[in-house]
């Protein structure tokens, strides 16, 4: 999982490139802590390369909501495709998050 | 050397200890199979006791409406209670007979009844200063009860049998009385089912009325005083509605001679353990320290997730006598699961309250042990929820209040509740991200998901407020619940899922 950070003025783009599983959060928790550190921000997550995810993933998600919503930040998920699309529809993150 | 010896004598107290246990658990697990057994067969009994009464019942309706034609010529009445004991041949005797002076020519006195000798039947006028009804138990029970009145027993002396009396007032119009009518009944097929109600070949049963009085005992029955000596195990019920006293003794001896076998399997296993556990300690004695505290904490670890399994799946059991109780026979249910790991956080439960069927199946995030005590939370949540709630949605809320409470590490559990009306099919449920259920028409026999409203899932926003929804099961439809790990589908194989979504 490579995870790309493009610093703007009005909204940071965070991309994630790869798989999200429980092998990226268990094994690169330094990289998923520099997004956590960004969650005052206005941040655009950019899902066009994100292949997969688990619920290892989704939780990750939800601790970046629940980051987010404690410093004042905002989250927007952008092109998500199909497959990981209907993961976020079934299991309710589309209740959860704005996605574009 | 020293050192050796006291790990042996450790290995033979733990040896002495679980064997101690050992037969502790067997032995349990013996008695409440006993116990289970006698249950049922006093169910059985049960059973077998208001089908018998229901003679009594319905003869009893017969001769209130004989009455009622027959007022002005109360001798017609013979003809019915002689045809009612040829009829039923547990029945003794059957009598009508009238409050005083009735009919005023007849006197205060006024009764007809029919009743079996050895060989014949008898009909005769019944009553007088010499065998006043009115001071009977049946006739006093018949007048102060609105309803039918069960006598208690007593043990004709001519046939040496149990009889039972059944009375009944007999009112007209405005309410006042016309006339009490009894059965008499005997009660001798109970000595004939005693065989049948003991749940072993060892087991005695024993029957009393509620007065105490012995109806009936199997040959090698117990004295009196012998039953709380210790020797046995022994189970009472009460039969309804004549409230006869059935106990069923076995010996404990027996019970314990049943364990000697089935004992020795795991004991085998026991004391293999035990050497095996010894080996490991004589390793740990000559390995360096690290490695040995390596391997405690391993075997720890593995006997603490083994734990975990026994009481995850000790919450989700999939019982089938529990079941088959909540099926009712107008639902028939089926579980199953396998869980990846020794724990996981795939659960479900059910039970039923009257017409309503009461389910949840649920998934939480993540495996292992967290995900497992997650598990048991959520559906202790869904037991303790269900006991109140009137809705699947009140029931979702409340267990995502509790689980939102205290949830730092953001573990999420996706659910589906439901609620369905077994007699009208009516179908109410809230979803929380779980995957949706799939209904199966008989016509069909193709699947079709339900389309339920995702809301969130539980464990993030306490306060979200469920959207709940409807849709009605036709007779013979079939609601397929289930987990596919959509959220953990398999990676690089996205579209591999067991169900597709749509």
């Amino acid at each position: 999982m490579k995870i790309n950070i493009i610093p703007n003025e009005k909204e940071t783009r965070v991309c994630l490139i790869g798989e999200l599983d429980t092998t990226v959060t268990t094994t690169q928790v330094e990289d998923l802590n520099q997004v956590l550190a960004l969650a005052d921000k206005a941040l655009e997550i950019d899902c066009e390369e994100l292949e997969y995810i688990s619920s290892a993933g989704l939780r990750f998600f939800m601790q970046l909501k629940r980051e987010s919503e404690a410093k004042g930040g905002s989250i927007r998920i952008t092109h998500l495709n199909e497959d990981v699309n209907d993961i976020f529809r079934m299991s309710g993150f589309h209740n959860l998050f704005t996605i574009e | 050397m020293k050192r050796f010896t006291s790990v042996h004598i450790l290995a033979a107290l733990f040896l002495l200890l679980g064997m101690g246990v050992q037969t502790y658990v067997s032995y349990s697990r013996a008695r409440f199979r006993f116990q289970e057994k006698t249950e049922l067969e006093m169910q059985i009994a049960q059973e077998k006791l208001r089908f018998e009464l229901y003679d009594a019942l319905d003869a009893n309706a017969q001769l209130i409406e004989e009455v009622k034609r027959n007022l002005t010529h109360p001798e017609n009445l013979y003809s019915k209670t002689n045809e009612l004991l040829k009829r039923y041949p547990n029945f003794y005797s059957c009598y009508v007979v009238f409050p005083p002076y009735y009919y005023p020519k007849k006197g205060e006195w006024f009764g007809l009844t029919s009743y079996r000798t050895k060989d014949s039947i008898v009909s005769c006028h019944f009553g007088d200063a010499e065998h006043d009804y009115f001071e009977r138990e049946w006739y006093k029970g018949a007048v102060q009860n609105n309803a039918g009145y069960w006598s208690t027993p007593y043990i004709d002396e001519d046939f040496d049998e149990p009889i039972y009396t059944y009375s009944n007032d007999v009112l007209d119009e405005k309410g006042d009385l016309i006339c009490v009518i009894g059965i008499d009944f005997s009660l001798k097929w109970i000595h004939n089912m005693l065989d049948h109600f003991r749940p072993f070949e060892e087991a005695e049963c024993m029957l009393y009325s509620s007065n105490g009085t012995l109806l009936a005992a199997s040959d090698g029955a117990p004295k009196d005083g012998e039953l709380d000596d210790g020797s046995w195990i022994v189970s009472r019920k009460t039969l309804q509605p004549i409230n006869i006293r059935m106990v069923t003794a076995v010996p404990r001896s027996h019970v314990i001679k049943s364990l000697r076998l089935g004992t020795l399997l795991p004991l085998g296993v026991f004391v293999l353990g035990i050497l095996v556990v010894g080996l490991l300690i004589r390793r740990i004695t000559r390995d360096e320290q690290e490695n040995a505290r390596l391997e405690t904490e391993q075997e720890v670890m593995s006997h603490e997730l083994q734990i975990a399994h026994d009481i995850q799946m000790g919450i989700l059991k999939d019982d089938k006598e529990r079941i088959k109780a909540q099926a009712n026979g107008d639902i028939e249910l089926h579980t199953f699961l396998v869980p990846m790991r020794e724990v996981g956080g795939d659960f479900f439960d059910f039970h039923r309250k009257g017409d309503f069927l009461w389910f949840i199946i649920g998934d939480v995030s993540g495996k292992g042990v967290p995900a497992a005590m997650f598990m048991s939370a959520a559906v202790n949540l869904f037991r303790a929820a269900g006991v109140r709630a009137t809705s699947p949605k009140q029931i979702m809320e409340e267990i995502n209040t509790v689980l939102s409470e205290n949830n730092p590490s953001l573990t999420f559990v996706t659910a589906f509740v439901g609620r369905l009306c077994i007699p009208t099919g009516e179908l109410l449920f809230c979803n929380a991200g779980h995957c949706a259920p799939l209904i199966y028409s008989p016509v069909t026999g193709n699947p079709s998901p339900l389309t339920p409203n995702p809301n969130i899932p539980l464990g993030y926003d306490g306060r979200y407020s469920f959207v709940e929804q409807g849709c009605m099961i036709g007779e013979g439809e079939k609601i397929v619940l289930y987990t596919d790990g959509v959220t953990e589908a398999r990676k690089g194989r996205p579209n591999q899922r067991m169900i597709s979504p749509s």
